[in-house]
């Protein structure tokens, strides 16, 4: 499963999937399965996660 | 043109109309394989085609800092697409991590260091399968770094290719 991790500040991090890096320790202030999305969704989701395209994810936690 | 015996129950050869090897088809090995895809729990072979058993696919490169937090995780794993997603996947990983986004070998941390990199910056821990996370068919690697200055905006660069072993025929990714 692919998941949008969204930090403080608004930063967001993609984990699993096949490549990953996220900050180690830190709980994400909120999390987005977009293992379904396109490729190019996420990555604009990952620079800006307030992008409406976040409806199309599943809010996770 | 051959006489015909078939009003005595023969063939043109002299063999009964009834005789076995008329009825047989033949097909020989190659024909069968080409014709139908053959799965068996183990295989006795002489000769294998060993020429692409291990292959390259290309994976990607991620970015992180250490704003939020003075250590990153950093994870990369290779399975088998659909239809063999549940078969096992071995492999090996081709691993770069550099300071700054790109991966000039001047900037690189792991796994040697580069010439920009100051010596004990960084701190690369791991770079094996998780124990806690291996899920029995995606092969891994899972490795954490530090920055031993603290949390800064350093910008990381983690880039992965895997090579692996293709057993099934079947991509992975």
């Amino acid at each position: 499963m692919k998941v949008l991790k969204v930090y403080k500040d608004g930063q967001a991090y993609v984990d699993g999937g096949s490549l990953s890096i996220v900050p180690s320790g830190v709980d994400p202030v909120a999390e987005y399965d977009v293992t379904d999305m396109d490729k190019d969704d996420i990555e604009k989701l990952r620079k800006n996660p307030r992008d409406k395209l976040i409806k199309k994810a599943r809010k996770i936690g | 043109m051959g006489a015909d015996y078939s009003s005595i129950g023969l063939t043109k050869n002299l063999k009964s109309i009834n005789n076995f090897s008329d009825k047989v088809k033949t097909v020989d090995a190659y024909s069968f394989g080409a014709a139908y895809e053959v799965q068996v729990r183990k295989l006795y072979a002489s000769k294998a085609n060993l020429g692409e058993f291990v292959k390259r696919v290309t994976g990607g490169t991620a970015l992180g800092t250490f704003n939020l937090s003075q250590a990153l995780n950093l994870t990369s794993s290779i399975t088998y697409k659909v239809p063999h997603s549940r078969i096992k996947t071995f492999g090996r990983p081709i691993v770069g991590i550099y300071q700054g986004a790109g991966t000039a070998s001047a900037d690189q941390i792991y796994p040697i260091r580069g010439t920009a990199v100051t010596l004990g910056r960084y701190d690369v821990i791991g770079g094996e399968l998780d124990y806690s996370n291996y899920n029995g068919t995606a092969d891994q690697w899972r490795a954490m770094i530090v920055d031993t200055n603290g949390t800064s905006s350093q910008a990381i660069t983690f880039v992965t290719d895997w090579l692996y072993t293709d057993y099934v025929t079947g991509d992975a990714t």
